[in-house]
């Protein structure tokens, strides 16, 4: 369950988002892509419904699953996702999208045939497609060699210099170390963190931030407000499709 | 309109991976052989009772096909969550929904191709029998399967006992149209006797029921 | 939230009388319809006793439609506007139909067996019980086999919309069929020349059934939201406890 989780972020920040397994964090990051719908609340994104065309065209996703289909080949499945996003030249949004990820040798290859670098590579190219300006990364690099890791953490800076906004939650966070521009934390569903009064890509579910639960000592902080807290608490594993509550 | 290139994406892309999942459409295709084998051994299939029941006897063997094809609908987007994908982008549901009706509806009319012929001869199917109307029914019948069957496919993967629920949620539904297909094929058999009320019945019924399905896609595609 | 549906034990008197009181009115009636039945009304004059099912096979269809029609009601304005009121009134009244629907897909046998010699005929009508209860059934199966939450009810609202486009095609269908398959109907229909006193038993019993059937759906449907609130609380409570 998610409580009134109100944040903004600017183009060109990657946010990290922490909390303790449970807390919530694959749940928010999945009402955000649009792949779970919320039982009860509003969910806006840059101030669109989060299932509206705005906002599904400036988001994009990537899951430590590939979500593209094995016997297809990269390039396929890449033709496919523009076209479903109305890209008006399917083909060349695919090419220029590999070369964003430096992917371009993939293209004719099954994906079912790619070690999980690759196709967490063709992965990314897929969110790339139709230039998001909001990428939600669910443990991306789970299960990836230190190099592939590399590369995708250089790209990922990359595409953070060029203006994107990330949230990305990974409990590899060693790997983003010093890539890191704020945090959002969750505890059982609300968000201790603050908000930034930036412009730029705002995400929200209610207005009004959620008051901090536990007093728990703070771990170092970053970032312009201050303020994260992760609590030593367990969380327990989130149960189904989770309701956002919105005050109102 | 986008949605158009929407759906025939989708359809294109279903089509591609059933061609290359060769596996699946073996195993398919053999399944449907052997429906039409074991009810002629069952049912001592000869003439009389191809001219009494034949038409029931064709539909049951389709249908058997047309829920095995069905349930691979939505069941070949569960390799790598693709489904999540496609929830991701602003396609409209009904699109998606739409071009894998028209897959499900290629892919069954694939195996009652290969189902019609076996039965004609293993059934002794009468030489007076109406070939044109047959395969029109099969056609208009076809097509309500496909439609309901993508539609509860889709239901069915958010469920437990996935395999078994699609037939529960099709099959009653299904009633009228059933009813139409056999009554239908029946008459073309005999080579007697007028179906227009049935084919008129199963034009009706297509329709209504693929604009309720686009209508209704959302609903069915939203969650994961 | 509602609060309001779960009475505690402290309750006033007059606050649970209501439904109480619903609840005798109606077996009242019951006990009349059932003695008009059986004794108020005259025996049939070429079926004999055996027809006095009539007064339950009837009436039971009728409560079943009824039911049924709460529920196609509901599950629209379940999926019009999200509220699990909505959705509590459609399961209620799909339960309660099929309960009522098996109610008169066993009587009809049990009248047919004696005057027709064969259990079962396929009469337009009872065919189209059959069908019907075919398919409410499948509905409840969907309901079970969906997990609870936000999915159950749509599904469940999106599939008895189905139905709703389904059942007069059904009708049309199955009659279309019936008429090439001739065979004996059932019954007369109601108004077809019933003695006054019968008129009346089938009156009675119609009532009886549809105050039994409107305070089983009530119940269930609270019922309903009863159970959704404690699967709310229990979620809010293991998120509190650690």
């Amino acid at each position: 369950m998610l409580r009134e989780v109100s944040f903004s972020a600017a183009g060109g920040e990657l946010l990290a988002l922490r909390g303790a397994n449970g807390a919530g964090k694959t749940t928010l990051l999945r009402i955000l892509a649009g792949a779970l719908r919320p039982s009860l609340g509003e969910v806006t994104v840059a101030g669109a419904p989060v299932a509206s065309v705005e906002a599904r065209r400036i988001t994009g996703f990537l899951s430590h699953q590939s979500l593209l289909h094995p016997t297809l080949t990269v390039m396929e499945n890449l033709e496919f996702f523009a076209t479903l996003f109305s890209l008006p030249r399917p083909r060349a949004a695919a090419v220029q999208a590999l070369d964003q990820v430096n992917g371009g040798y993939l293209a004719g290859r099954r994906v079912g045939e790619l070690s999980q670098g690759m196709k967490q590579k063709a992965a990314l190219a897929r969110c790339l497609l139709h230039q998001p300006r909001l990428l939600l990364l669910d443990e991306p690099i789970a299960s990836l060699d230190r190099t592939t890791v590399a590369e995708m953490r250089a790209c990922l800076a990359r595409l953070r210099d060029q203006g994107l906004t990330l949230i990305l939650s990974s409990h590899q966070e060693e790997a983003f170390a010093g890539l890191t521009d704020g945090e959002l934390t969750l505890e059982r569903g609300r968000l201790l963190t603050g908000a930034y009064t930036d412009s730029g890509t705002r995400g929200g579910v209610a207005p009004g931030p959620a008051p901090s639960d536990s007093a728990a000592p703070a771990w170092g902080s970053r970032g312009p407000q201050a303020g994260a807290s992760t609590s030593g608490t367990r969380g327990r594993a989130a149960q189904g499709p989770a309701p956002i509550e919105a005050m109102r | 309109m986008n949605d158009w290139r929407v759906f025939l994406a989708v359809l294109r892309r279903d089509l591609r991976i059933e061609l290359r999942t060769r596996e699946a459409m073996l195993a398919m295709g053999f399944y449907a052989l052997l429906v039409i084998v074991i009810f002629s051994f069952a049912f001592n299939a000869d003439a009389a009772l191809t001219a009494r029941a034949g038409g029931g006897l064709l539909w049951v063997a389709f249908l058997f096909a047309a829920l095995v094809a069905l349930d691979r609908a939505f069941l070949r987007e569960s390799a790598e969550a693709s489904l999540t994908g496609l929830q991701t982008t602003p396609a409209s549901p009904a699109a998606i929904v739409g071009g894998k009706f028209a897959s499900s509806f290629l892919l069954i009319l694939a195996l009652e191709a290969v189902l019609l012929p076996l039965f004609a001869v293993l059934f002794n199917a009468p030489p007076a029998t109406r070939w044109w109307g047959v395969i029109a029914t099969m056609l208009l019948g076809t097509w309500a399967l496909a439609a309901n069957g993508t539609y509860f496919s889709a239901m069915s993967v958010h469920a437990r006992q996935r395999g078994l629920l699609l037939p529960l949620l099709l099959l009653p539904v299904s009633i009228p149209a059933i009813l139409a297909m056999v009554q239908a094929t029946q008459v073309y058999l005999s080579g007697a006797g007028v179906a227009n009320y049935w084919l008129k019945l199963l034009v009706g019924y297509d329709i209504i029921f693929t604009l309720l399905g686009l209508a209704l896609a959302e609903v069915v595609l939203a969650v994961e | 939230m509602p609060s309001s549906f779960a009475s505690p034990p402290d309750a006033p008197a007059r606050e649970s009388s209501r439904p109480q009181l619903a609840i005798l009115a109606t077996l009242a009636l019951l006990l009349i319809a059932l003695y008009w039945a059986l004794i108020g009304a005259p025996t049939e004059a070429t079926m004999g006793t055996i027809q006095r099912i009539f007064y339950y096979h009837v009436p039971a269809a009728f409560a079943a439609w009824t039911a049924f029609g709460v529920n196609a009601i509901a599950s629209i304005a379940y999926l019009a506007r999200r509220s699990l009121k909505a959705d509590a009134w459609a399961v209620a009244g799909a339960e309660v139909g099929l309960a009522f629907l098996t109610i008169n897909l066993i009587t009809g046998p049990i009248w047919a067996r004696p005057v027709w010699g064969v259990w079962w005929v396929w009469d337009a009508r009872l065919t189209l019980t059959l069908a019907m209860w075919v398919m409410y059934a499948s509905y409840l199966i969907l309901r079970q086999l969906t997990p609870e939450g936000s999915l159950q009810p749509r599904l469940a609202a999106a599939l008895a919309i189905f139905f709703a486009a389904d059942i007069p095609i059904d009708y049309m269908s199955i009659r279309w069929w019936a008429t090439q398959h001739p065979s004996p109907v059932l019954f007369g229909g109601p108004d077809s020349g019933l003695a006054p006193r019968m008129l009346v038993a089938l009156l009675l019993s119609l009532a009886a059934f549809t105050c039994l059937m409107a305070i089983l759906v009530w119940m269930r449907y609270r019922q309903q939201l009863a159970r959704v609130e404690i699967t709310r609380l229990r979620q809010r409570l293991a998120l509190a406890e650690e």
